[in-house]
């Protein structure tokens, strides 16, 4: 096992590596030029202001120099400076992945309690009505646009019946406390301040809700189809033949065979998730990766690009290093050599 | 399996234990912000800025001076909705023979945030850190030879050639008054290497270092931004907070307004303030703005082809409903007679049935293309104060269909389209302008060979007489003479250029219906210390 691990972990840096390779060719062979994205008219047309943008940001380099400098500063854990903000890449990234951390969590938690429950309901109720409404809920989730979803949920329950607060993170007249982890939930409930926990908590029902429901609908569909395959297999005949009750035979055989598979639809959900978080936080006002990203990306800010791809794809295989893990722990068929 | 049972479990009771707190707490928030939004004090302000630094020696940013005019001051700065520089830390200037030389007298007791006394020694490191620092700021004071301080009360500005517009370029951040002795301290210089030794960016991010209504204390970039009232300023601040929201997404901005959670909704378009029911706890304010619309047609014959025949340009001219713009642009919108916005001297405006399709036809059949011809219209996914080029783009292709041209709109990401209109690759385009500063020299830009013209590829030698008279009206000083000389350039592009001016956009954005002191003014948005909620 522990080889498998140091196994995984080599192929990471590699694949970093990759991604960093891949993103800064990429990004280079936009046909735009950053120069133009972050200068105005007037100093565009000013030569000596051209020649100190490009000589503090190392535009004046050659391509292959700069990706060499890059790498350098890569190896010893820095990531560069945005040319956009001002500050450190991994400065950015620190301050703004709390935020995306807390909600993709809370999005995760609703995704698969939701999604495990609906699909376990709609495979016991296969083909009664509450099946058909489980069914094109999930179908839903997976099929209807994020972006349009957080727009009609916001509307809905922010503005018609006004249950649920309006955009960002905390209300609008208070500031944001600093310290801390970042995870404000988390802090809130460190510092004892329930009033703020509370405000955080319902301000991240409804984002967390549109960003969890195409992983909920995956979860749902994979659940159900699981437990149907399950129900028809030899060993629950058997159970049924020895006389145990239905809710026995599913609670205590069925459903935890399941769910098996369901771990690895979570864990492609969960990277979806990441996905999905560009137009779910420009639309909740949510100061998270995904609006930095979106940022960097119209500026042309190389190193944050990077950063936040590398951050990404590190995210990636984690997540795919502890699904694997979880696999072998919790079905012993699976070996790892 | 009994770990997997485990997990189901864990998960199960941690959802009913987030829905128990959090119907607990729904009655907390509603308590606690109902409590916050009793109190007239603090004004909480909605936008999707473009902030990348708040030093002012190094931004040029549109939401800029939204920023600097709260918290720092310049000699001349602009007051309410016009584009007139007004005396601030100075009282007066007067300028020598030669038209170079400029010398301002000080506000005498002023004292900066921090409690130190503006000096004209503070002036001087200010003008010469910008200068020096050689970023996007530092283009607007190209212009200056030397700064000095003859006495505390004094400072003398020498420009290296005469400039009619240099009062104008006073009132931007560029010029906006530090606190050296602060700024110093924290690693700022204004020594000519200042472009690689100078660290107070960081610093300046943070903290403000002016003498602006108001002191930042608080900035996290593109999350929000806390204001308070800067104890030392002498004129009335009417809120003492001010607390900005970063909200990207337009239609949240208005939906928090109209939920009370935001006082003004600043980043909105003409589209989203239409859903604004009349009567509501949200009001809509129109003012217009200095950014004008317009196409390109370039000049060049290879890169033009069609549209680079000047018969052509002008049968375009004539084919375009500019009512039809103005409608599109909403309410506010005006239409100037061509490259001078509305604002500036000697501006002229063009009458609303200027289109004349017979007219447009006629040329088109001088120019030899009776039967038309087929054009690709580059219209980047972007907008004009909230209107789309696209959305313009297809007003334009509907109206020169009239004249038989064949427009196919092409889009592209803004980045690359500027890209090439800045290399004067494009052949037809949408484009904006938004001037830099408030004065008719930014508006000669559009004259052959400067930087629009250039982009158009017109050549000084298609117009010397337009060469002329802009080499004029940058160093005319007598704003009666300057008016005539705007307005005979006016008449000449609106004949005769690259250029197809469309409209000059209104900019729409809504407030609390509660919420007095709302003037709109391009240059700096909000004058923040004038905003009051009325009980």
């Amino acid at each position: 096992m522990l080889r498998f691990i140091g196994r995984r972990l080599i192929f990471l840096l590699f694949l970093l590596f990759g991604v960093a390779l891949f993103v800064f060719i990429l990004s280079h062979l936009v046909p735009s030029d950053p120069v133009a994205a972050n200068l105005s008219q007037s100093a565009m047309n000013n030569p000596e202001i051209v020649a100190a943008f490009k000589e503090k940001w190392g535009l004046d380099k050659s391509l292959f120099s700069q990706f060499i400098l890059y790498f350098q500063h890569l190896l010893t854990g820095d990531l560069g400076t945005s040319i956009r903000t001002g500050r450190p890449v991994m400065e950015d990234l620190m301050q703004f992945f709390p935020a995306t951390l807390e909600l993709s969590i809370v999005a995760m938690v609703i995704a698969l309690v939701l999604g495990i429950l609906f699909g376990v309901i709609s495979a016991i109720f296969r083909n009664k009505p509450v099946d058909h409404i489980i069914r094109t809920l999930s179908i839903s989730g997976v099929s209807v646009p994020s972006f349009w979803f957080a727009l009609i949920m916001l509307n809905i329950f922010s503005s018609v019946i006004g249950i649920t607060p309006g955009p960002g993170r905390i209300d609008a007249r208070s500031t944001t406390p600093e310290g801390g982890t970042g995870l404000l939930l988390l802090d809130s409930l460190l510092n004892g301040d329930f009033q703020l926990l509370g405000d955080v908590a319902m301000h991240l029902i409804l984002p967390a809700t549109v960003l969890g429901f195409f992983t909920m609908g995956l979860i749902a569909r994979q659940t159900r189809s699981n437990l149907l395959e399950v129900m028809s297999m030899d060993y629950i005949r058997t159970a049924r033949s020895k006389g145990l009750k239905e809710s026995g035979i599913i609670v205590g055989h069925a459903i935890s065979n399941s769910l098996i598979p369901v771990i690895t639809v979570a864990g492609i959900g969960f990277c979806n998730l990441l996905g999905g978080m560009v137009l779910v936080e420009n639309i909740f006002a949510w100061p998270g990766i995904g609006q930095y990203a979106y940022l960097s990306a119209v500026s042309l800010d190389f190193p944050a690009i990077c950063g936040v791809s590398l951050l990404i794809a590190f995210i990636y295989v984690v997540i795919n290093l502890l699904i694997d893990i979880l696999y072998g722990i919790i079905d012993p068929r699976v070996r790892y050599r | 399996m009994k770990k997997i049972i485990l997990l189901a479990i864990t998960l199960l009771v941690s959802l009913s234990l987030i829905a128990c707190s959090e119907k607990e707490e729904s009655g907390q928030t509603t308590s606690s912000s109902s409590s916050s939004n009793g109190s007239q004090d603090t004004i909480v302000i909605g936008v999707a800025s473009d902030w990348k630094t708040l030093d002012p020696a190094r931004a040029y940013e549109v939401f800029g001076n939204f920023y600097f005019y709260a918290t720092y001051e310049n000699l001349y700065m602009l007051e309410g909705s016009e584009l007139i520089p007004k005396p601030a830390l100075a009282k007066e200037y007067s300028v020598d023979e030669s038209g170079l030389v400029y010398t301002f007298k000080l506000v005498e007791g002023r004292k900066f945030a921090s409690g130190n006394p503006i000096t004209a020694n503070d002036v001087v490191f200010s003008f010469n850190r910008t200068m020096n620092i050689k970023d996007n700021a530092s283009a607007l004071a190209e212009g200056v030879e030397k700064v000095e301080a003859p006495d505390e009360n004094t400072v003398v500005v020498t420009l290296k050639e005469q400039d009619a517009s240099f009062l104008s370029k006073l009132t931007s951040n560029a010029f906006a008054v530090v606190d050296s002795q602060v700024v110093k301290e924290q690693g700022g210089t204004d020594a000519e290497d200042a472009s690689t030794t100078d660290t107070a960016t960081a610093y300046l991010d943070g903290t403000s270092a002016g003498s602006g209504p108001y002191v930042l204390t608080k900035w996290t970039q593109n999350t929000e931004m806390v204001l308070e009232k800067n104890p030392n300023y002498p004129g009335t601040v009417n809120a003492s907070k001010i607390i900005i929201k970063e909200i990207p997404d337009p239609n949240t901005q208005i939906q928090a307004l109209e939920k009370g959670e935001i006082d003004v909704a600043l980043s909105v378009g003409p589209d989203q303030v239409k859903t604004i029911k009349e009567g509501g706890n949200a009001k809509v304010v129109s003012s217009p703005t200095s950014t004008i619309s317009f196409l390109l047609m370039n000049n060049s014959p290879e890169i033009g082809k069609e549209m680079s025949d000047p018969l052509v340009q002008q049968a375009v001219r004539y084919a375009l409903d500019y009512e039809g713009f103005k409608q599109l642009a909403g309410d506010g919108a005006l239409l100037p007679m061509s490259f001078v916005q509305d604002g500036f001297v000697g501006a002229q405006s063009r009458a609303d049935n200027y289109q004349n399709i017979e007219k447009a036809k006629e040329l088109m059949k001088e120019a030899g293309f009776e039967n038309g011809f087929t054009v690709p219209l580059i219209a980047a996914n972007y907008d004009s104060e909230g209107l789309s080029w696209v959305t313009i783009a297809e007003k334009v292709k509907e109206d020169l269909s009239k004249i038989n041209i064949n427009v196919e709109i092409q889009t592209g990401d803004v980045g690359v389209v500027i890209e090439d209109y800045r290399n004067g690759k494009t052949p037809f385009l949408v484009m904006h302008w938004s001037p830099d500063y408030y004065d008719l020299s930014n508006q000669l830009a559009f004259i052959p060979g400067d930087i629009v013209g250039t982009r158009a590829n017109w050549d000084p030698s298609a117009n010397p007489e337009l060469v002329a008279l802009a080499e004029q009206a940058k160093v005319e000083i007598d704003e009666a003479k300057r008016a005539e000389l705007s307005g005979k350039m006016q008449e000449i592009i609106a004949e005769n250029s690259p250029y197809a001016f469309l409209v000059q956009h209104p900019k729409s954005f809504a407030v609390s219906a509660n919420l007095e002191g709302v003037a709109y003014n391009d240059l700096f948005k909000l004058s923040l210390k004038d905003l009051k909620l009325s009980k």
